[in-house]
């Protein structure tokens, strides 16, 4: 894709080279050096600075404010290319986003140069939204701004909060009406060096899990005068604000679980490739094989939805609450299962602190089992999904239909150019528009005709729009039965599953029909489908005859040609890749 | 898809609305139309956030204008909205 003349993929290369292999212990970014951070459960400074001179902040901020971000699908690329090395790193650097998506959202044009040059400059950034007592629920937040002459005093205390205490600023969610409501809160960008130190009062790092290195603290303030100009929007636009820009960082944390799956897989896949058993090689044992090809097809699965979502913040913006809750709740559930197979075939070397790659595996599969906690979490989601799948599956609210051949296309196509995204398309709630599962005719009439000589295609199409009506029915025959209830009953959240499955399944189609991708891809894709239909109906038997040898071959060569593991990949450091320097 | 009368015929004044909006609501909470405050806020009448972006949805059709998803939290009773949604409709003309 071009924006601006970039290509995408561009910039994720080149950050590949600029970190080297991670296997090789002298590289800044390495895994050996992660597994030490993290077990003397330091905050990786010192790899965040490497990030700042190969000029990776650069891309968090956008290019009309001095930055090089352009397009979404690239910053998740980033992402992906640190996460795959260590997820304490990837998500030290993805807060500052967090942090500044609501200015970039909601914020004056001031604010935001302001923000620009600290974040330009290597400063860090933080998202202070929960509270200890409150958890998700937003809406109860105690921590106060009281008006005062030029400017407001803040009090009160946020917790678990990451880079809390490094943070150069913090982005605080506040209420500003003392009887709360939507209208209730405010958000302030609260300059650490800008506040009287008095008044400032830091909260200490949780003991956690995974990313032990990670600053998961808080802040503690108390009458602590920020000026008019720290207000972001304007008062009361705090929810909405903060919803819009989670639109944004929920779909972006997709990158966190593909990177993580893409290392479980290539140290699962190298370790069975090289590993004698029995006389033979472990990848030789059929049920290793199945293991390694199903993870390895929901991977590629979770790849395409990722890509997609990003993609949709561009072209169908106003849709993102749906989108991103898909993205948010769906991909970390399958790069969670795909870690988890991997340490299955790892055996017990997924087990080890040190040795097999450093010991890297472990950490890894502790660092990924936070992806589905934070920002907003794998329940949260779900529930937003379950809310909405009544106006989801009933025609007539869908998106706008002459425009969606288009839409589909810029959205599936990977190549396809990018208009520029326009934060006041968001919207805080969704009318019933998902362009996946809605552009399901389109490419199912597209398919009669690309795909006209070919029975799977068009079999695989035909059977989503059933997985479809199926939903839809049994939406409708449990609101019927139980009214609004509905949405909080357990079988409305396991048909929101199902709902995310068909997304997906559907975001594959899409990407087949409307994409001109690889061989191996186009080939795989049935298998990819198939496995997302058994997700999506019940009691449902394969109709894909999976061809493993193929599947593992292709995921071979992708190792050993040293490529992303995606129906798109893109280069990554080579074997003993010496880091570069811009 | 209302079952109401008055979503036939084009609004004329904040009573029309109201109606429109009684009866919607009425309708989603499986409740008398009579027993409805136009007065109360919508989460006070147990409309959930959804429930008040599906009323938003179908408020736009009828009405031909755009109205914002969060609109009820700017307006947050059947009334407020009522008299907003006619100024907006005026400023439409």
């Amino acid at each position: 894709m071009h924006v601006g003349g970039v290509e995408v993929g561009e910039a994720a290369e080149a950050l590949e080279r600029y970190l080297g292999d991670p296997m090789l212990a002298t590289n800044q970014v390495s895994f050996s050096r992660s597994v030490h951070l993290d077990e003397i459960e330091a905050f990786p400074r010192a790899m965040l600075r490497r990030l700042q001179t190969v000029g990776t902040q650069s891309h968090l901020v956008p290019r009309e404010l001095g930055g090089n971000f352009e397009a979404f699908d690239e910053l998740m690329a980033l992402n992906r290319v640190i996460s795959r090395r260590d997820l304490t790193l990837a998500i030290a650097y993805g807060q500052t986003y967090l942090g500044a998506a609501p200015i970039w959202v909601g914020g004056s044009d001031t604010l935001k140069r302001q923000l620009a040059d600290i974040i330009l400059n290597g400063g860090a950034g933080a998202l202070a939204l929960t509270e200890e007592e409150h958890g998700s629920d937003v809406l109860a937040s105690e921590f106060f701004a009281q008006r005062v002459d030029g400017g407001f005093l803040l009090s009160g205390r946020k917790w678990l909060i990451n880079n809390g205490t490094e943070g150069k600023t913090l982005t605080i969610f506040a209420r500003t009406a003392t009887n709360g409501g939507p209208r209730g809160f405010s958000l302030f960008l609260f300059d650490r060096e800008r506040a009287a130190p008095s008044c400032v009062r830091p909260v200490p790092k949780v003991l956690t899990l995974g990313i032990r290195g990670a600053d998961i603290s808080g802040i503690e303030l108390e009458r602590c005068f920020v000026p008019d100009a720290a207000l972001v929007g304007d008062v009361g636009l705090g929810l909405e604000i903060t919803l819009k820009a989670l639109q944004i960082t929920r779909t972006l944390c997709a990158g966190f679980s593909l990177g993580a799956a893409d290392s479980a897989i290539r140290l699962a896949a190298r370790f069975a490739a090289e590993r004698r058993l029995y006389q033979g090689f472990a990848l030789d044992i059929p049920d290793v094989r199945a293991q390694l090809s199903e993870a390895f097809l929901d991977l590629l699965a979770a790849d395409i939805v990722s890509r997609a979502g990003a993609r949709a913040l561009h072209v169908s913006t106003e849709q993102m609450s749906v989108w991103s809750a898909v993205v948010k709740y769906f991909v970390p559930t399958l790069s969670e299962e795909i870690t988890r197979t991997s340490a299955g075939i790892l055996g017990a070397r997924h087990y080890l602190r040190g040795g097999h790659a450093s010991g890297v595996f472990q950490k890894l599969l502790r660092d990924n089992s936070l992806i589905g906690l934070f920002d907003g979490s794998a329940a949260v989601n779900l529930q937003a999904i379950a809310q909405n799948l009544r106006t989801l599956l009933s025609a007539g609210l869908a998106g706008e239909q002459a425009t969606l051949p288009d839409r589909l296309a810029r959205i599936f196509n990977p190549k396809c150019p990018l208009e520029a995204f326009v934060p006041n398309r968001l919207e805080v709630f969704c009318r019933g528009a998902d362009d996946a599962v809605g552009g399901l005719p389109a490419t199912l009439e597209r398919i009669s005709k690309v795909h006209a000589h070919d029975s799977i295609v068009p079999s695989l199409a035909a059977e989503l729009l059933l997985a479809r009506d199926e939903i839809a029915t049994e939406v409708t025959e449990l609101h019927a039965k139980v009214g609004t209830a509905a949405i909080r009953t357990a079988e409305m959240m396991q048909l929101a599953r199902r709902y995310c499955a068909l997304h997906c399944a559907a975001s594959c189609l899409h990407t087949l029909v409307w994409s001109a991708l690889a061989p191996e891809a186009i080939a795989t894709m049935p298998a990819i489908v198939d496995r997302l239909l058994g997700r999506a109906r019940i009691a449902r038997r394969s109709r894909v005859g999976v061809d493993r040898d193929a599947i593992i071959g292709w995921l071979q060569r992708l190792i050993d040609q040293h490529l992303a593991m995606s129906v798109v990949p893109f280069p990554l450091a080579k074997s003993g890749a010496v880091e570069e320097n811009p | 898809m209302s079952t109401d009368t008055s979503s036939a015929q084009s609004p004329r004044d904040v009573r029309d609305i109201e109606t429109w909006l009684i009866g919607h609501i009425a309708n989603e909470l499986k409740r008398e139309g009579r027993s409805i405050d136009p007065t109360e806020p919508f989460v006070s009448l147990g409309l959930d956030s959804v429930s008040a972006v599906t009323i938003t949805g179908e408020l736009e059709q009828w009405l031909g204008i755009r109205v914002s998803p969060t609109v009820p939290w700017d307006y947050p009773t059947i009334r407020e909205l009522a008299i907003h949604l006619v100024a907006e409709l005026e400023r439409a003309q």
